[in-house]
């Protein structure tokens, strides 16, 4: 097992306000290497908290967050995040931003590293651009090359792309894939479309909303790439989508979401 | 559709329609951007001066003022430059009493005041009650200072700077710390998963991500030192000095000399912050890449 939440809730207490969110409640995942986990569900049911769990960036309320069998004391290397907003250094260059996250190495051997990467993301041209130079799409797969060049054990990758616009979020999600299948990295990838959780994992997760808990889990060995269309996945969908709708009724969560079959969110 | 290479944004224009391009490419208007602004400078300056000669007139006829005019006051400004005395010293030694002044008390202001803002803006405990001093600190008027420096360091240099320093430095904590707590958390997250230990998560990220925030900060605080040290100078009986002089017109009824040194005093000003801050700032702006569309 690589990485796992045992029994964790994340408590968000605001003493201003007097307000308290429970995020998560008593959740357990594991993360076996080799994983695609997908974790899909409506907003506001955690999947960016257990993400910022796994990453380090936050700490659980209760229960236990290990990464190789040790508790995650904070962010670190090991554990690579793409991040939902762009979030690149304006002021660097392309390659600098990538060559940023690079830990070893003189300059030039970062550089070089760097540049592998790029290439892998098909970006070799744009090295010396600057990223408001570049599309959206461009910039999270620069985004995906820096973590990549970080050479994590675990890629965690919280709705990367979200903003972009369908053409381009299909084109990406295969790029993924292929780096995932390349490089035998272990993905968690968080979501708000079905379809496009059908489409990547071998495992997904779906979660529910207020308080945030894992509600049901599929594992998918169909290979890719995957029809979106076949009998198979339609099946699949359904199922996902009949879990969601009687879990949010059963909660009558405020704000829970509302699923449309191609999986947008409100 | 390059054959005839860039042309006026009409041409290039109706060509673009014409044949139903995407993009086009046409020569920059950089020059005739330089000239309407040059011109705008030039305005400016003129419509200052026209009302400073009808006011002027008007008093030397009303009230029989020494008022200087403009002609009286830009002849003996051209003797000055030349090397005429202005109230027993040349322009120049005026120019840089004042400027050293100003110098020193805007070199402390940065040193200290920089480290203050990035320590208030990177701990929050320290920020909500320190940025309350500061506030306070900032409220006290320029002239209100000069008991308080008199009293600390008695007549001289030492107060004078010791007034630059604290009316300058307020802007720059407050601006510091302010673009510092504005930073997208994303870009802390970066640095931290990368493994980078907090002195380069400063320097590498923090401070060029508030840059522009740190730029308008020194801007104020330089203008507000640059205002007090006149009356600093005024107050605390320098002998040598553009505030100085102009407060010694007082008593020598020398009001072209006094008018001489507002001018310097303007001219200054205005090319520090059209020449060194309108530069910074661009470079900042681009370094960031603002200007550019996205």
């Amino acid at each position: 097992m690589l990485a796992s939440l045992n029994g964790v809730s994340k408590v968000f207490a605001n003493p201003r306000t007097g307000k308290g969110l429970v995020a998560l409640n008593d959740v357990t995942v594991n993360v076996e290497k080799g994983d695609f986990l997908c974790l899909v569900g409506p907003s506001g049911c955690g999947k960016s908290t257990t993400l910022n769990l796994l990453a380090g960036f936050e700490h659980p309320t209760e229960g236990q967050v290990l990464f190789k069998g040790r508790p995650i004391t904070g962010p670190s290397p090991e554990r690579g995040v793409v991040f939902q907003e762009f979030s690149l250094y304006p002021w660097m260059s392309v390659l600098s931003n990538v060559a940023f996250s690079v830990r070893r190495g003189s300059r030039a051997e970062r550089e070089e590293v760097a540049r592998r990467h790029l290439e892998m993301v098909g970006l070799s041209d744009f090295a010396h651009s600057m990223p408001n130079e570049l599309s959206g799409g461009m910039k999270q797969r620069v985004a995906i090359a820096r973590t990549l060049a970080m050479d994590p054990d675990l890629l965690l990758m919280d709705e990367p792309f979200g903003s972009l616009d369908e053409q381009t979020r299909r084109k990406l999600d295969n790029e993924v894939l292929r780096l995932w299948k390349a490089q035998g990295k272990t993905v968690v990838f968080v979501t708000h479309s079905i379809e496009e959780a059908l489409m990547l994992g071998t495992r997904v997760l779906l979660m529910s909303a207020s308080p945030g808990r894992i509600n049901r889990e599929w594992s998918i060995e169909a290979p890719w790439p995957r029809d979106p269309l076949s009998p198979e996945m339609t099946a699949l969908k359904k199922d996902i989508v009949r879990s969601l709708q009687v879990c949010s009724c059963a909660n009558g969560a405020p704000g829970g979401g509302f699923i449309t079959i191609n999986g947008s969110v409100d | 559709m390059q054959q005839n290479g860039p042309r006026t944004r009409k041409q290039a224009t109706e060509t673009a329609l014409k044949e139903g391009l995407s993009h086009f490419e046409f020569r920059p208007e950089a020059r005739r951007f330089f000239v309407t602004n040059s011109l705008n400078i030039i305005l400016g300056i003129a419509l200052v001066i026209l009302v400073w000669w009808v006011v002027a007139e008007a008093m030397i006829l009303t009230r029989g003022a020494l008022f200087p005019t403009p002609p009286e006051t830009f002849s003996s400004l051209w003797n000055a430059l030349g090397g005429a005395t202005v109230n027993g010293e040349t322009i120049y030694y005026h120019t840089w009493s004042s400027l050293l002044r100003w110098g020193t008390g805007y070199a402390l202001a940065l040193l200290i005041g920089m480290a203050v803002g990035i320590s208030f803006g990177s701990l929050s405990r320290l920020y909500d009650t320190g940025m309350v001093s500061v506030y306070v600190v900032q409220m006290i008027p320029g002239l209100a200072w000069v008991p308080i420096a008199m009293l600390i360091f008695g007549l001289g240099e030492s107060a004078t700077v010791f007034i630059i320093l604290m009316t300058a430095m307020p802007p720059i904590i407050i601006n510091t710390a302010g673009g510092i707590r504005q930073v997208p958390p994303v870009y802390s997250k970066v640095a931290m998963m990368s493994g980078k230990d907090r002195s380069s998560l400063f320097t590498k990220v923090l401070i060029p991500a508030a840059s522009l925030s740190i730029i308008d900060g020194m801007r104020i605080g330089l203008a507000n030192g640059w205002r007090v040290l006149i009356a600093a100078e005024m107050v605390l009986g320098a002998m040598v000095g553009l505030g100085a002089t102009i407060y010694d017109s007082r008593y020598s009824l020398d009001f072209v000399s006094a008018f001489v040194c507002i001018i310097v005093i303007c001219f200054i000003g205005l090319a520090i912050e059209k020449l060194l801050f309108a530069g910074l700032e661009n470079t900042v702006r681009n370094r960031l890449g603002l200007d550019k569309e996205g």
